[in-house]
């Protein structure tokens, strides 16, 4: 063993080991205990979190699309495809916030955003964005108001329709809006994404407790920020508002080996006839359990 | 580094050793000089015990740490580090694309064994190398290779399994190199260990003042805790690699000017609950003031690096200011003459600050 590590280089001739060497041993140690202190780490935590999953969505191709790596990345990926409703039905808040109807005062107070002063004119101060938990619903409520919003729509240019018996411009511009709610409402039916984004809190455990389905609800990281937007009445006179949106972050799910063949299919063809079984673990990290083309 | 006052001590740095090389071939030098002038003539006796022992010592660090013996030797060994920086660049690009290239068509389990694996033997291979100092530029070269491979293994760790991004990444990185810079003595790992503590503690700064961990670049300010951090390393005593405690300073000072720069044109990045016009006034005034006392600062503590920092974003404070106040208005040969004047009168101060430092270094104690 000492004729090794004089051969090394680590031992003198002597055998005995100089300052140099003994600090550069014992830096390089503390390194390979590095390694293995955030790789235990690393791993530790996936065990936990597959040991006992929280949610597990059954999504069809209209929930995902693939994504492969860029620039020679030979990685796998699929992206959530989400949705935020608002139908005009929705109360128009303080700050008329189009996509996210849920994400009013209280709720921005609730994210950290306090003491909120309406904005008036530029410049305006830059807002920090916030690290937030957020809900997804898979074919619940939201995505059943916003099928109904559409076929009511769709009752009324059929209505309207009926109602032009004559033949004339006004005949033609009532077709052209049923088509228009035809063309809507099958979209929505078929094609659109059943994933809604609900809701987004601070605490995870709380959200989990107020949406307790753990087939419908999925509850991942996100973001929120808040911008600030305009509208011009017809006057030309501009309002300021705030604008805020929220996001799923990071959005994508790692495709592992197994599901390679049936990811380049579904890559390849463009497929929608497909099931993506994801679950999401105690630690709120997903992965894909299945994935199959149907 | 050997002792200030002699060479009784051995080197204990391969730049240290370098030093020593030079100061024996000055001496070897001034002492032709000196005997072709008739100032000065050694016996034999003593001339051959004095040449005995440096060429005693020459070869010892030439087998010990590579010196580089002559002037032209040290101008190779300057192609050398060069060579040996873009090959530790290349190669560890070759590494991260080589993993992205074929990470995907591997099971689980191979991937995380093979990424844990790469991490392991690159810095056991670093390691090698280090134990013989010859071959220093290899440990080098096989430290940086060894902190892309670590932070592979955990940035491709979190892809596979869909964790969520954490500054904490850049934390374990710093270390990670921190200590393999302190290992192959390598003052480019450090560079990266620097940049890496800086990222994590912008981060951390910033999610503080409730910021989103990834916009902390919005907010120069977030960079202030990093400078003092590096400013406090620098004043911890590095007895063997004396070259550690400059880059620290260095390092220290770009974290702090830089911010303060750009805040100077840009208060609408502050954190500051003021008018932007008023925190621009601020930053611009501390940032004189700043530079003016990093100067101060490097001389009285004989800290050469922090000394010239501190002057060049002094000047490149005055000459924004210049260009504020002057551009406009002002005929450009005027305001270049302006410019160079106010450089001369800066060269007139450090003369006389150099000036009155010589006289009180050979002042009689």
């Amino acid at each position: 063993m000492k004729g090794i590590l004089q051969k090394l280089g680590i031992l003198r001739p002597d055998g005995s080991m100089s300052v140099r060497m003994r600090r550069t041993l014992w830096f390089t140690a503390a390194a390979l205990l590095q390694i293995a202190a955030c790789n235990g780490v690393i791993l530790s935590r996936v065990a936990q979190n597959r040991a006992a999953p929280d949610a597990e969505l059954a999504l069809s191709g209209r929930e995902f699309r693939t994504q492969s790596g860029l620039f020679e990345d030979s990685g796998r990926f699929v992206r959530l495809r989400y949705q935020y409703i608002c139908t005009s039905e929705e109360t128009q808040l303080w700050y008329n916030g189009l996509f996210h109807p849920w994400l009013d005062a209280g709720k921005l107070a609730e994210l950290g955003y306090r003491n909120l002063d309406a904005p008036k004119e530029p410049p305006f101060p830059r807002y920090p964005d916030k690290k937030v938990w957020v809900v997804l619903e898979l074919d619940g409520p939201a995505y059943a108001r916003y099928v109904a919003h559409h076929e009511a729509f769709h009752a009324r240019a059929a209505a309207a329709l009926a109602a032009e018996a004559e033949p004339g411009e006004a005949r033609n511009r009532a077709l052209a809006d049923l088509d228009e709610a035809e063309k809507y409402l099958r979209k929505a039916r078929e094609e659109e994404s059943r994933l809604v984004l609900i809701d987004a809190g601070m605490d995870a455990a709380a959200l989990r407790r107020q949406y307790p389905n753990r087939t419908r609800y999925a509850i991942l990281p996100g973001r929120v920020r808040l911008g600030i937007s305009n509208d011009k009445d017809a006057r030309g006179k501009i309002t300021w508002r705030f604008d805020p949106k929220v996001n799923l972050e990071p959005n994508t799910v790692f495709v592992p080996l197994p599901f390679a063949e049936t990811f380049a299919a579904i890559d390849r063809q463009n497929t929608k006839n497909v099931r993506l079984q994801l679950a999401v673990g105690s630690r709120l990290d997903p992965w894909v359990r299945d994935l199959r083309v149907e | 580094m050997t002792a200030a006052s002699g060479e009784s001590q051995a080197p204990l740095s391969r730049e240290a050793a370098q030093r020593a090389t030079a100061r024996i071939a000055a001496f070897r030098e001034e002492l032709e000089a000196l005997e072709a002038a008739g100032l000065l003539r050694l016996d034999a006796e003593t001339l051959e015990r004095v040449r005995a022992f440096h060429d005693a010592r020459l070869a010892q660090w030439r087998r010990d740490f590579d010196v580089d013996a002559s002037l032209g030797a040290r101008r190779l060994g300057w192609g050398m580090k060069v060579a040996s920086f873009v090959a530790a660049l290349a190669l560890a690009a070759a590494v991260f694309f080589l993993c992205r290239r074929f990470w995907g068509h591997l099971p689980t389990a191979a991937q995380v064994t093979l990424l844990i694996a790469g991490s392991l033997g690159s810095t056991l291979t670093s390691l090698h190398f280090a134990a013989r100092e010859r071959y220093s530029y290899f440990a080098k070269l096989f430290g940086l290779v060894a902190c892309v491979c670590f932070g592979l293994n955990i940035a491709l760790l979190g892809r596979i399994f869909n964790l969520p991004p954490a500054p904490e990444f850049f934390l374990v990185l710093s270390l990670f190199a921190a200590l393999l810079a302190y290992a192959c003595e390598a003052r480019l790992l450090l560079a990266a260990a620097v940049c890496c503590l800086t990222a994590w503690l912008g981060a951390r700064t910033g999610t503080f003042w409730g910021i989103y961990w990834l916009g902390f670049g919005e907010r120069p300010e977030t960079f202030f805790p990093a400078a003092l951090c590096l400013f406090a390393l620098s004043l911890v005593p590095h007895r063997r690699l004396p070259d550690f405690p400059p880059s620290y300073r260095v390092w220290a000072a770009l974290c702090l000017f830089l911010p303060m720069l750009l805040l100077s044109h840009w208060g609408g990045g502050s954190l500051l609950p003021f008018a932007a016009r008023h925190i621009e006034w601020f930053y611009q005034i501390m940032g004189f003031l700043t530079a003016a006392a990093v100067v101060a600062l490097g001389i009285r503590r004989d800290w050469p690096e922090t000394a010239q920092c501190g002057v060049v974003f002094f000047s490149i404070f005055l000459y924004t200011k210049f260009f504020d106040w002057c551009w406009d208005w002002m005929p450009k040969y005027l305001f270049f003459f302006l410019v160079g004047l106010t450089a001369l009168l800066v060269l007139i101060v450090l003369r006389r600050l150099r000036a009155a430092r010589q006289e009180q270094a050979e002042a009689p104690t």
